[in-house]
């Protein structure tokens, strides 16, 4: 993933405090190239919820550019970069990535995802790439 | 004689004639938490078990994304 997406996503996340943000990452190959970011419905710090047309226009977005949708993003504005209890429970995409912003140091963001299958999280390795 | 499908954006195949419930039963997709779309327009759950889809067919199937710190647990 390139650096400034890595840094994209961590402004969009201090840019909607206090409340947590997410969108989608687009690529192909593994390799993340685009983000989209979208609205949380549920204008919360500690919840986020994507408006399904958005989520389809997104897509649809990606489709357009010849890339394919990797994966979510979201922002943890007060607690670690791991999922939690709600985030393991509500991913039904087993195929997807689930990236995790956390804001918990603000002075050192931290950014990590993971897959999660049958309620099991593996945490991927994130290569930063220069552009 | 295919389906085009597209999960949460990421392209598939599915065998066709086939009815939306068993292309979701086939992945182990729960019905509850998808929106389902065939050929662009939005199909009722009710409709699941009935609605055939044939070859050349596209069905977008939206896996809800939701999630947050809520519940997190150190």
């Amino acid at each position: 993933m390139p650096a400034s997406l890595l840094d994209t996503l961590v402004a969009y996340a201090l840019d909607g405090l206090p409340n947590e943000v997410c969108g989608i990452l687009g690529g192909k190959d593994g390799r993340v190239e685009r983000v989209l970011p979208l609205t949380n419905a549920a204008a919360s710090p500690e919840f986020y919820e994507v408006i399904p047309e958005e989520q389809l226009a997104a897509y649809a977005d990606l489709y357009d550019a010849g890339l394919v949708a990797l994966g979510v993003y979201h922002s943890h504005p007060a607690s670690p970069a791991r999922p939690s209890a709600t985030d393991v429970a509500l991913a039904h995409d087993p195929a997807a990535v689930y990236a995790i912003v956390s804001l918990q140091d603000r002075s050192n963001p931290e950014v990590r995802a993971y897959r999660v299958r049958d309620g099991e999280v593996t945490e991927i390795a994130i290569t930063k790439t220069e552009e | 004689m295919a389906v085009s499908i597209r999960i949460n954006g990421k392209p598939e195949t599915a065998e066709a004639p086939s009815t939306v419930s068993a292309i979701l039963e086939e992945r182990r997709i729960r019905p509850e938490v998808v929106l389902v779309q065939v050929n662009g327009a939005r199909l009722a759950s009710a409709e699941f078990g009935t609605r055939e889809v044939e070859d050349g067919d596209v069905v977008d199937i939206l896996l809800q994304l939701a999630g947050g710190a809520a519940g997190y647990a150190a």
